[in-house]
């Protein structure tokens, strides 16, 4: 994967160019291409360097584990999480994103297969296989555990194994001394996968469209949840809605956005939604994070950065 | 920030769409955690056949009519399908919510549906014993119902945890003549030694016919107790009398 500008450094760490131009020159980190003067870039590994040291080389992380999550489908779960994990990668995170979506569009995403060549989160919960064996990795800092169609059969293991619910929390609680943060992109169902996925969840980010039907399934959903929580006899994940495919111009977005925030405004970030934009189908087409590729004053970085941002806010003891 | 723009003009249409609902039936991963409950309609519950309450008390079911539209009905009602009546549903336990949801012109109310209707008769009578505010003659009657499906007065016993010995002294109390039991209930005579005293005669004893007690001295494991029901309603006569007696009886004692 090809490096950052230092323009898209500063705007990821929230700081001036020549702030980043010195921690370069500082750390004596030389640009992956020479050629180019006007915009030399820098390999993952110094991108991850400089920007873990502007972000706060000691931050506290408690809520190490999340989830992209709604059983409605087509609401940009995976490309949002496609951003978030590869973006807190590049910030210096160490992190492992699992594609737990038979349909395997996160693990495109990254460019591998989704042609049953990897080994998936099935063969860890019916083979008992440890993580490690399965992980691929991505770039210095990201690893993945890939998806295909072969994992809509760990319905039927989940449904015969003791602790049905907690057996991603079983295979996965070592995993949590490896990594900052494990995230999660989910299926759009009710399984017990998905209800695996929840239960070892530390954020749910639940993506939901500014339109009717995404607004009257999270209805649904939010129900859904206290329901099962309470069963379980467990405290309820903290809760990060996203509205996304937000357009200023269409009533209805209008609509739903004022009363996602009458009904839902404790769980979302104020006047924010995802806003619908090319760059993002972009970045699923070419395999490319939205920071490798986007031009300068891009909507969709600036609305990726605002949720990273609010998930650091929620996950360590970053102060916004 | 201020990337998005609200209205105050929001369609019902589309308000409709967020708007919570509760309740529901349970989803995977749930089911064998949550009993599956359903808002069935009320014009097709009806009362079970063998309901040990037979009177059921105005002003409590007032209250628990106001509780009800305060807070809807909170606890569901435990149903069984009616074997006789097709698509009706018979009330094994929460007669007394069905009531006070019909005088609120309820629709619906939350029920679940019990499938072992073998137990259906145990159920309801044990729910029912289950509670203190039954007479005790109500009670006799269920324990009555109860021992034709248990057989033995200790099978009885052991499925309530209640000594043999009270369930066949409340079992005596069924030799009161039927109207004589009625009436009993709806005048709320409860006290223990009363209703014995009734089981032997058969009849009202005198006391209850115009006689009342006004303050009553009793002794429990060297604790004095007084009871003074009636001391209020004593006319201006009366009084000087009863103190006339109570002052004999306060030097008697000082002897």
């Amino acid at each position: 994967m090809v490096g950052l500008t230092q323009r898209v450094m500063a705007q990821i760490a929230k700081v001036t160019p020549p702030t980043i131009s010195k921690c370069i020159a500082q750390n004596d980190i030389k640009p992956v291409d020479v050629k180019n003067l006007r915009n030399m870039r820098y390999d993952m590994t110094d991108v991850r360097t400089v920007l873990r040291h502007c972000i706060g080389k000691d931050l506290k992380i408690h809520k190490p584990v999340m989830a992209f999550y709604n059983f409605k489908g087509g609401v940009g779960k995976t490309s949002i999480c496609f951003q978030v994990s590869s973006h807190l990668a590049m910030m210096g995170f160490k992190v492992l994103v699992v594609d737990a979506d038979p349909q395997g569009h996160l693990t495109t995403s990254f460019g591998l297969s989704n042609e049953h060549e990897y080994l998936t989160l099935y063969d860890i919960i019916e083979h008992q296989m440890s993580p490690k064996e399965v992980i691929q990795p991505i770039f210095e800092g990201l690893d993945l555990v890939p998806s295909n169609l072969s994992l809509t059969r760990i319905e039927v293991s989940l449904n015969e194994l003791p602790k049905r619910e907690e057996r991603i929390k079983i295979a996965f609680d070592p995993l949590k001394e490896d990594y900052d943060f494990i995230l999660f992109d989910t299926n759009p169902s009710i399984s017990h996968l998905n209800r695996n996925v929840i239960v070892f969840s530390d954020l749910l980010n639940i993506i939901v469209e500014t339109q009717a039907y995404s607004i009257n399934g999270l209805k649904l959903l939010m129900n859904d949840l206290d329901r099962f929580f309470q069963s379980m006899v467990m405290q309820k994940p903290e809760i990060f809605i996203i509205p996304n495919r937000y357009e200023d111009r269409t009533s209805t977005s209008v609509e739903a956005i004022t009363l996602l925030r009458e009904f839902y405004g404790e769980y979302m970030i104020e006047n924010f939604a995802f806003r619908k934009s090319e760059d993002i189908n972009i970045s699923a087409k070419t395999s490319q994070p939205l920071a490798v590729f986007c031009r300068k004053n891009s909507i969709a970085l600036e609305d990726v950065l605002d949720v990273l941002y609010y998930i650091l806010f929620k996950t360590t003891d970053l102060e916004l | 920030m201020g990337k998005v723009r609200y209205t105050d003009k929001v369609s019902e249409s589309m308000r409709g769409m967020i708007t919570p609902v509760s309740g529901g039936r349970a989803s995977i991963g749930q089911e064998q955690r949550v009993a599956e409950y359903f808002y069935i309609q009320t014009e097709k519950l009806v009362p079970f056949a063998n309901q040990a309450r037979v009177h059921f008390d105005e002003k409590e079911l007032n209250e628990l009519k106001s509780s009800i539209q305060a807070h809807g009905v909170i606890q569901p009602l435990q149903v069984i399908k009616s074997a006789n009546q097709d698509g009706y549903y018979e009330v094994v336990s929460g007669e007394r919510r069905l009531r006070a949801a019909n005088l609120l012109n309820m629709e619906r109310v939350p029920c679940i549906i019990i499938k072992d209707t073998d137990k259906k008769q145990e159920i309801a009578i044990i729910e029912n014993i289950q509670r203190c505010d039954l007479h005790p003659l109500e009670l006799a009657r269920a324990y009555a119902d109860l021992l034709a499906i248990k057989q033995t007065q200790a099978a009885v016993a052991q499925a309530l945890g209640i000594s043999p010995q009270s369930i066949s002294e409340t079992l005596k109390l069924l030799e009161i003549p039927h109207a004589l039991q009625n009436e009993l209930i709806e005048k709320n005579v409860r006290s223990r030694d009363t209703l014995r005293r009734i089981v032997k005669e058969k009849a009202l004893p005198s006391t209850l016919k115009g006689k009342r007690s006004v303050l009553r001295v009793s002794l429990s494991q060297d604790t004095l107790s007084v009871q003074r029901t009636g001391l209020e309603r004593l006319t201006p006569h009366n009084r000087k009398v009863l103190i006339d007696i109570l002052t004999d009886l306060m030097e008697e004692l000082q002897k």
